[in-house]
């Protein structure tokens, strides 16, 4: 698994890079931008990433990034620094998506928890992106009648009833659900209705 | 002299404005006070590494120095100035910051 990537984003140099050298001595790969709007414009790694972003800076602001992230569906926790707290700013940050806002100067350790945390918090979110790929995966590996059957199976319905609703015979409606039950992974039958739930596939009938 | 409720205002203003630019080089200070323990630490001790912080540590103190007496240059003879004088020593103050 790649290792878990800091992006620092201040428009302050001295600030921007003396964070980096906090990141580098403990070990953790830092990337710094001065800008919102080269931040934005970079690809998300595929390991676990957090972003370490000033409040007050020209053009963009911290909450004007937090606010681009949100529309582009990314979910990247960030933690919010701020030269000068007051509680409606926090307010804002908080509603803008921040796991942590912190006020400069703050402490070597308590920053470096926050970046612990919101590492933690994105490679649990990490874990559960690719479940669900692999689900989407193995859901596109059914053939069309196959997925017919899933959506009768994952109602309750007898092998009689998903016989009938299909058009086959018995015989034929068990042979398809045995091959969904492979090809999804399931189990047993609540597994392959927790993972319809999941991939968001609705029951056509139900018993 | 008495304060009205705009100059209070203005004041909050102002108080922030030089938070926010000395918490700066502080937060710089920390970051990198941070970084040398753990080099100072690290076995061996990468003393390259923290000779170099140390120096920025210290650049960052003269930095906060500075900073502090623009404010104070700026607020020389204040007690005598009005609301107005007092927003534009703040825009003075932030558009002569070197940062």
């Amino acid at each position: 698994m790649s290792a878990p990537v800091v992006f620092v984003l201040d428009d302050d140099a001295a600030v921007r890079s003396s964070v980096l050298n906090l990141l580098a001595a403990e070990g953790i790969d830092g990337r710094g931008f001065a800008a919102g709007a080269d931040f934005v414009k970079e690809a998300r790694p595929d390991g676990a990433a957090c972003l370490v972003c000033d409040m007050k800076m020209p053009e963009l602001s911290g909450l004007d990034v937090a606010g681009i992230l949100a529309r582009q569906g990314s979910d990247l926790p960030i933690i919010f620094l701020t030269g000068f707290g007051s509680i409606p700013l926090t307010v804002q940050a908080m509603k803008a998506g921040a796991c942590e806002f912190l006020t400069k100067p703050v402490a070597p350790e308590a920053l470096l928890r926050a970046v612990r945390d919101a590492l933690a918090l994105d490679e649990g979110r990490l874990a559960l992106r690719r479940d669900l790929s692999a689900l989407r995966e193995r859901h596109a590996s059914l053939t069309p009648r196959e997925r017919e059957t899933m959506t009768l199976v994952i109602g309750g319905l007898l092998n009689k009833q998903v016989a009938d609703a299909l058009g086959v015979s018995e015989i034929m409606a068990k042979t398809h659900k045995r091959k969904v039950m492979e090809k999804m992974g399931a189990r047993s039958l609540p597994d392959l209705v927790r993972y319809a739930e999941r991939l968001q596939i609705a029951q056509t009938r139900s018993r | 002299m008495t304060f009205t409720r705009g100059d209070v205002g203005v004041l909050a203003q102002v108080t922030a404005a030089i938070a926010d630019d000395i918490n700066q080089p502080l937060m710089a200070i920390s970051a990198n006070a941070g970084a040398a323990l753990r080099w100072l630490r690290h076995d061996p001790p990468q003393l390259e590494l923290l000779e170099g912080l140390l120096h920025e540590i210290i650049a960052q103190s003269q930095r906060a120095g500075s900073t502090m007496s623009a404010w104070q240059t700026a607020g020389q003879g204040c007690p005598a100035c009005g609301p107005d004088d007092l927003a534009a020593m703040v825009r003075q103050v932030l558009a002569g910051d070197d940062k």
